[in-house]
């Protein structure tokens, strides 16, 4: 890779991380019992180790991940509208988290929230309705800016 | 705590996804893992025609996928449908949709209000 391709990509994973602080808008894509993809809207907060994702666990969401755990998420700044680029997508292992998992906090707050949607909170039991939900965890290794066609020219 | 039906029916899912112009678009790669990209939407009285939004194409001809639409006003007024079949040409050949508005559900009601 020259200079200014190595550049480039530096570029477009800083953008990526940015996108993914700043938003909390996700798109969570997950392989069925059938085999097949189904994709779901989810709210996803970003942390150092990884996206954090709250679901049922006996949601069909957290029951893909617990059968297949790999995963892709498509993480968008926008809000309200319909979901447009930039965007992000996030490819890994869902891992679940014991019952007593937490996030940690931010360190960047995000700039979208979801009214009605409060930041997790460590210790809030919103976040666990006494197990009933529990958080998964995608590590972000493997991370790609997708931008607009006409925003690439 | 009673549980409401929060689908949309048939017309209103018809509705609701002729009026998006943008969606999410999930499949499988060729190791069976699912993968996902930014699709521009267009209806077409009976189905949908996608674009790529972005530099990643839609996949190959015959696909199976899944297109998610969803609006999101605020967490009691979040509307999506998934929209899952198969890609012929740009079109989704639509197989069975899932849908949820959580619009539905009725407001709780206050004390005052009795």
């Amino acid at each position: 890779m020259t200079g200014a391709a190595s550049r480039t990509a530096r570029e477009a994973q800083d953008r990526a991380h940015a996108i993914l602080q700043a938003g909390t808008r996700g798109f969570l894509a997950t392989r069925t019992a059938a085999g097949a993809a189904v994709v779901h809207p989810i709210s996803v907060f970003h942390r150092a180790d990884g996206l954090w994702m709250n679901t049922y666990l006996k949601s069909a969401k957290a029951r893909n991940m617990i059968r297949h755990p790999a995963v892709a998420v498509v993480v968008v700044e926008c809000g309200a509208g319909a979901p447009r680029p930039p965007g992000v997508l996030v490819r890994g292992r869902a891992e679940l988290l014991p019952e007593d998992a937490d996030p940690p906090p931010a360190t960047v707050e995000p700039a979208y929230l979801l009214p009605g949607v409060t930041a997790p909170v460590p210790g809030d039991p919103i976040w666990s309705l006494n197990g009933r939900r529990r958080w998964f965890r995608v590590p972000l290794t493997d991370v790609t800016l997708l931008e607009a066609t006409d925003a690439q020219a | 705590m009673p549980r409401h039906d929060v689908r949309m029916t048939p017309a209103e899912v018809d509705a609701f996804v002729q009026d998006e112009e943008a969606g999410v678009l999930a499949h499988l790669d060729e190791h069976g893992d699912p993968t996902a990209i930014l699709v521009g939407s267009r209806g077409l009285g009976t189905g949908v025609a996608l674009t790529a939004a972005t530099a990643r194409p839609l996949p190959p001809d015959g696909t199976q996928v899944c297109v998610a639409y969803e609006r999101e006003p605020s967490y009691s007024g979040v509307r999506a449908a998934l929209v899952l079949g198969r890609l012929a040409g740009d079109h989704v050949v639509v197989d069975r949709t899932i849908s949820f508005d959580f619009g539905k559900i009725p407001a709780p009601v206050r004390e005052d209000d009795n």
